[in-house]
């Protein structure tokens, strides 16, 4: 990372990235789309980086989530659909403190068994690679040596079991190349959603 | 636009788990600057990639979220949590529970490379230099078994960062600092923070605590510290800018450095060995060198094709 971004991205990592099961678990419940959930989260993230270059928040949580809110609430106003259920809902998120909560708690474990779970369905070669990898611990180029493949397909095949476990744990699913027209909420899903 | 996106990421991060060269990281730089979109879907990607290390061997500490929080919690806690896993598992799961994760890093001759773990702490790995790391929920521990490495720790009172050479240890107490190992001689310049270094397995000696600006050199008999001008740590450290600096040096030392970053070996010969050098050079232009030895100094170079013979 570059010297002057350096201390920021690391302070992305650790007070931001680190909420995202939180994140999805919430975006999981509350937003209709799944095949949305990445995108939102990427331009949640985005404002959040944007914002952070000039101020530094002072409750990480708090900050993250708000964006989130504010950024449903623009995506929901473009569709012209704004239920005034949603706001009320929203409102909750605000009491928020910096400890770990049993929310946080769940959404780690949720997401542990996501991860399981896909790694199981990765292609057969990339899920040998993640699992010699991330499960026994060996270096890329012991993998490589083990599999008998270059050290630069044990990259490749690690890139794509990031990317489909990135998938996984992000709303899973097929992911589409182009915005779904945003459904109306609401729309006999009192109470569920926003 | 974003699928496109994750690929580059993903695959960055892939390289980046390897271990990146100068070069690779300078490259990773740019494209990482020209959006935030690009460095949020990267870091993205690197946080998620962390967080999967939970499907791997980890100690129960480490299940338990999260951040510095979790230190407050009583080991009593600790050991029951663990007791408990330990009934489901089985001693065999234990073992894997408790198994640190380990890592070589090695470079070529005149080759660099950049390394971030997995707690954010960079390694820059110099010249001709093996590293090997071990991290668990207790230790950070990394072994340099031969040539020069530069450290930037992440703090973290749960884990201390230790660095192993021969016999001695070197303990971060929150710093900046490379390590070099010269055969059984050990140099370590402070550039930020401080430093504790001690031997292991001999009890009577004295831990020296070294801080920004400090070099101390260790051979297997005595250990030394010297303050030095922030300019001298600064220039012990250019080689990380590819740059080596001298101040006054003789050529003999001067070339046995050159020798480190090249396959083709400078030999200097005769009384030639005592002139005194100074200068800025790039590690990798031994042409530079040779000329300048040639055209300033008035040496006598003989450029063979796999040495250079330097005589006055």
């Amino acid at each position: 990372m570059s010297g002057s971004h350096q201390e920021l991205d690391r302070w992305f990592k650790t007070e931001i990235l680190c909420l995202e099961p939180m994140l999805v678990r919430f975006l999981s419940r509350h937003w209709k789309d799944e095949a949305e959930i990445a995108d939102l989260c990427q331009e949640a993230y985005v404002r959040v980086y944007d914002a952070a270059l000039r101020v530094r928040p002072a409750n990480p949580k708090s900050f993250l989530f708000l964006t989130m809110r504010n950024l449903m609430i623009d995506r929901l106003r473009r569709s012209s659909v704004f239920p005034v259920e949603m706001v009320a809902d929203l409102d909750r998120l605000n009491a928020f403190d910096n400890e770990p909560s049993p929310e946080q708690q769940a959404a780690a474990r949720q997401e542990l068994r996501q991860f399981q779970a896909a790694l199981e369905k990765l292609p057969e070669r990339c899920r040998q690679v993640v699992h010699m990898r991330k499960v026994l611990g060996l270096s890329q180029r012991e993998v490589a040596g083990k599999m008998l493949v270059t050290e630069e397909t044990v990259e490749h095949l690690l890139a794509q079991g990031m990317r489909l476990l990135n998938r996984a744990v992000r709303g899973g699913g097929a992911q589409k190349e182009e915005a779904r027209p945003l459904q109306p909420v609401g729309v006999g899903l009192r109470g569920a959603v926003l | 636009m974003i699928a496109e996106m994750e690929h580059q990421a993903a695959q960055w991060v892939a390289l980046e788990d390897r271990g990146l060269s100068t070069e690779e990281r300078a490259r990773l730089d740019e494209w990482l600057s020209q959006s935030t979109a690009h460095r949020v879907c990267y870091l993205q990607m690197s946080a998620m990639w962390e967080r999967a290390d939970k499907i791997g061997p980890k100690p129960i500490a480490d299940l338990l979220p999260l951040r510095s929080t979790a230190a407050r919690r009583s080991w009593a806690a600790h050991l029951i949590a663990a007791a408990m896993l330990v009934c489901v598992l089985g001693a065999g799961g234990y073992y894997y529970l408790t198994r640190p994760v380990s890592n070589t890093y090695i470079t070529q001759v005149g080759e660099q490379r950049s390394v971030r773990m997995a707690d954010g702490t960079l390694i820059q790995l110099n010249t001709d230099t093996s590293v090997s790391t071990s991290v668990s929920a207790m230790a950070r521990t990394v072994t340099l078994e031969r040539g020069e490495a530069y450290f930037e720790v992440v703090h973290d009172a749960r884990r201390p960062f230790t660095v192993l050479v021969g016999e001695r240890r070197v303990t971060d107490l929150g710093t900046k600092f490379s390590v070099r190992r010269d055969g059984d001689n050990v140099v370590v310049v402070v550039r930020e923070g401080r430093i504790a270094l001690d031997w292991p397995g001999h009890a009577s000696a004295t831990v020296i605590q070294a801080h920004a600006d400090d070099v101390v050199t260790a051979d297997p008999q005595h250990v030394q510290i010297s303050s030095r001008q922030p300019r001298a740590i600064d220039d012990s450290l250019s080689w990380r800018q590819n740059m080596l600096v001298f101040d006054h040096e003789p050529l003999a030392e001067v070339a046995r450095e050159f020798n480190r970053y090249n396959l083709k070996q400078v030999e200097v010969r005769g009384p030639a060995q005592n002139l005194l050098i100074g200068g800025h050079f790039r590690a990798d232009n031994l042409a530079v060198f040779a000329s300048l030895l040639h055209e300033g100094f008035g040496l006598k170079v003989e450029d063979d094709k796999d040495r250079i013979v330097v005589t006055q």
